[in-house]
């Protein structure tokens, strides 16, 4: 028991305690106090507006942004307090974001996955190369992108841009990925493929997804966390939230009553 | 029959909407209409303008003359001009080659808009063709200073081959050997016409006050019976001309008339005859050479010429402008003028596009930024007339920079650094918040971010934003008048004075130098203008196009 107990503590990639999120008087989250493990897909659904997105944002600290957010309670990453002992910039680059709609930046194929690496120091041209084709190899787009690399990021399609997104993510060699709700824009084929992508990926890093889709969450993820109004409902494995949710809300949701 | 059904089905009021709908339309269509057009023409007619010059000019003879011209007291021995080929006259007025001889014109620049010395040749007065001139063209008067007198005609040519911007002339038998030299003959234009002296009077508030080419035709081959036709008073005209086969008779036909006939009321033998019967005979008009109409003078009709030819030459790109821009090109005002916008450019396009990112970027979004932006829009309209006041008074005499290319820049930055920041703060707010936040959530930092992912697609709106400040810069001449100054030599440091393109034309227009030439001007502002838009168009088209995203 307590073997497994390290264990567990071993794997501990986030830790959330009493963690409450203003927006000025708005109360978007309360009192998260949450663990997501390495090497796992933990999933959250919920009603929009409910404050995934927030929550993700607390995360890489991207609520910076929001003049009138405040944050109140502790976020730790591999145990170290990000808000009191963290740059803010190397925190974003162990923790990348993927966005709910494609944002590949108006330059080549190229130049938007060497961005990251660009901004970290890295200008060696064979460097650049090498991570360029190794992080659209692991995003899957090789194949698809490696004849048009230096043409505009924004002539692909949907899909291909936000797996062009998940590359640029790579290219900085982060631990975590954060995503919100990546395949909301796309069509069908594109969303398969960024879960099978998803899957791969998280043998090498621990990823948090928000997902709008249910279905999408029993198909990849490992944990799931049902929010609502800010607050955390119910979190467990994610068979066990979609075949025996403890709580009524829960079930309510999962069976498609609100949201 | 379906179509009346359906018609009936349209309700009253659907049809008032639709008509009203369609004046709607029509309206603006006409409004834009009317736009277009009044800018279409205005620009069109300063190009036109500028590219072909369309000169009226009263002379007191006739708008054509001979190479060979008959001088001396009987008006029978031939006589030719020639000049330097490197003179860019074809022709000259008995006046001009008067005032070109007496030492009155002693620089080509008003007879040929060439700043070049007059050196003048003259047979000497012991020869029949010298006494004819001297009789002829300079008359009472004497041979200016600089005249050279010289024995022969084959001297008088290789003189004038060899000088440039020399005049001579030169007998009917010299004008042989004139083959592969250096000079080219000139074409005189001595016939003049006179008339009764009521015919020149003011009467009733009307006057005649000149006669064009097809005028004078109509007048003496009997088109036109009526002074009042040609805006002169109500006198019938009489024609008087000399017989039929007189020489001077079949000269005016040629180069007045296109060869048509002259219809005489009545004629006389000579000029002293031709003065007689002016004196007496109302309405009466006739034509005789210059030399003998100058005794006469108050009694010459004014003739205008037209000329309609190429404006702005090829010349007026590569010479510098000389003697107060009536002479030359605006070569050197060109590159003042790419000086200061350069300038301009490089003091206010980093300063305003740094003001516009902290403006939008960094500043706390509070009353301050209100009142900055406030004021930069308030700036945006202030008359340029007060940027000039305050650049003369701050850099110029408070800084001490002088008049010259720093204190106009300075001013000129002043005047077009609120256009810049509005321009690039609007291009800056608008590049998607996703950009932003896909930089930072990479990691990069907030300047980062900045310089590589706001800024490249800002730059077409900031571009923009530079081009209406370019304009603004390239129009200007208020604020450039007292800061810059009006020397349209080449600038050869930031203190020299320089002229701008505007501000030549300003000058032109003000001293009333050449309307020719101010249009070329104009013309050539246009030019620039269009050249930047078009320049600045493709890059910012190339720009998008590498980015892939639509503009
Ligand atoms: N930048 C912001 N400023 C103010 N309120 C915000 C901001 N972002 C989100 N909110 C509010 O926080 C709540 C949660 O939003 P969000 O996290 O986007 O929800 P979700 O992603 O679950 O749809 C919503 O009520 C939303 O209006
Ligand atoms: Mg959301």
């Amino acid at each position: 028991m307590a073997v497994e107990e390290t264990e567990r503590m071993n794997d501990l990639k986030l830790r959330t305690e009493n963690l409450n999120l203003y927006y000025g008087g708005l109360h978007a989250l309360k009192e998260i106090s949450i663990d997501i493990f390495k090497n796992r897909v933990t999933a959250f659904i919920g009603p929009s507006g409910c404050g995934k997105s927030s929550f993700l944002k607390t995360i890489n600290r991207m609520n910076d942004l929001v003049p009138i957010a405040k944050v109140e309670g502790d976020v730790f990453y591999d145990g170290i307090n990000i808000y009191k002992e963290y740059d803010v910039t190397e925190l974003r680059k162990r923790i990348g974001m993927v966005f709910q709609k494609p944002n590949p930046f108006p330059m080549s194929v190229y130049d938007n996955i060497a961005y990251g690496p660009r901004v970290h120091g890295i200008t060696k041209k064979s460097a650049l190369n090498e991570t360029v084709e190794k992080s659209l190899k692991a995003a899957v787009l090789w194949d698809e992108v490696s004849d048009r690399l230096h043409e505009p990021a924004l002539g692909l399609s949907g899909g291909q841009q936000q797996r062009l997104c998940i590359a640029r993510v790579l290219a900085v060699e982060p631990d975590v990925i954060l995503m919100d709700e990546p395949t909301s824009a796309l069509d069908p084929i594109s969303t398969a493929k960024i879960e099978d992508l998803i899957y791969e990926l998280k043998k090498e890093y621990t990823i948090v997804i928000v997902t709008h889709n249910m279905q999408q969450a029993a198909r990849i993820s490992d944990t799931t966390a049902f929010f609502l109004i800010g607050e955390i409902v119910e979190m467990g494995k994610t068979d066990q939230i979609f075949l025996k949710p403890r709580d009524k809300r829960t079930e309510d949701y999962i069976s498609g009553r609100f949201g | 029959m379906g179509q009346r059904v359906r018609k009936k089905n349209v309700s009253w009021n659907t049809r008032k909407v639709r008509n009203k709908e369609r004046v709607a339309k029509g309206m603006l269509w006409a409004a834009a209409v009317i736009t277009i057009g009044i800018l279409l023409s205005i620009i069109g007619y300063i190009l036109v303008r500028g590219f072909v010059s369309d000169v009226r000019t009263e002379y007191k003879v006739i708008s054509k003359g001979s190479e060979t011209v008959m001088m001396g007291e009987r008006h029978d021995i031939p006589v030719s001009v020639i000049v330097h080929k490197g003179v860019k006259v074809t022709d000259l007025t008995a006046e001009e080659l008067r005032s070109l001889f007496m030492g009155a014109t002693t620089n080509w620049g008003l007879v040929s808009e060439q700043d070049m010395k007059v050196r003048t040749y003259a047979l000497r007065r012991d020869s029949a063709v010298g006494d004819a001139f001297r009789y002829s063209v300079v008359r009472d008067a004497a041979y200016g200073d600089g005249i050279k007198f010289i024995d022969t005609d084959e001297e008088i040519i290789e003189n004038v081959a060899s000088m440039k911007g020399s005049i001579g002339y030169i007998s009917l038998k010299g004008l042989e050997r004139i083959h592969g030299k250096k000079v080219k003959v000139v074409v005189v234009r001595t016939i003049a016409v006179v008339a009764n002296r009521e015919v020149l009077e003011i009467r009733n508030n009307v006057k005649l006050r000149y006669l064009n080419e097809s005028q004078l035709a109509d007048v003496f081959m009997g088109n036109t019976r009526n002074w009042r036709d040609v805006g002169g008073v109500d006198l019938p005209i009489r024609v008087v001309g000399y017989p039929e086969n007189d020489p001077l008779t079949k000269e005016f036909e040629e180069y007045a008339l296109n060869g048509e006939k002259v219809d005489p009321v009545v004629t006389v033998k000579d000029f002293e005859n031709l003065s007689k019967m002016l004196e007496k005979t109302p309405g009466a008009v006739g034509f005789c050479r210059y030399q003998d109409a100058m005794n006469i003078k108050d009694r010459m009709v004014k003739l205008e010429r037209r000329i309609v030819k190429a404006n702005i030459t090829p010349s007026f790109f590569v010479k510098p402008p000389k003697r107060a821009g009536v002479v030359g090109g605006v070569s050197t005002v060109i590159v003042n003028t790419i000086y200061m916008i350069l300038l301009t450019l490089l003091f206010s396009t980093p300063i305003g596009v740094m003001a516009a990112i902290f403006l939008t970027e960094y500043a706390k979004q509070g009353r301050l930024v209100k009142i900055l932006r406030f004021g930069t829009e308030t700036l945006a309209g202030i008359p340029s007339i007060i940027f000039g006041l305050f650049g003369f008074l701050f850099f110029v005499s408070i800084l001490k920079l002088g008049i010259g290319l720093l204190s106009g820049t300075l001013t000129i930055t002043m005047m077009i650094l609120p256009t810049i920041v509005r321009a690039s703060e609007e291009a800056v707010k608008a590049v998607p918040v996703s950009y932003r936040e896909g930089s930072l959530a990479l990691g990069a930092t907030k300047w980062q971010t900045i310089v590589r992912s706001v800024l490249p697609p800002a730059t077409p709106g900031i571009l923009t934003g530079v081009i209406l400040a370019i304009g603004r810069a390239i129009g200007e001449t208020a604020a450039l008048l007292f800061t810059m100054g009006t020397d349209y030599r080449m600038v050869k440091d930031l203190s020299s004075s320089a002229r701008t393109l505007s501000v030549h034309l300003y000058i032109l227009v003000k001293e009333g130098l050449s309307f020719e030439r101010a249009f070329a001007t104009g013309t050539i502002l246009i030019v620039v203008i269009l050249i930047v838009n078009f320049t600045t168009n493709r890059l910012v088209g190339r720009m998008a196009k590498m980015s892939g995203s639509k503009i």
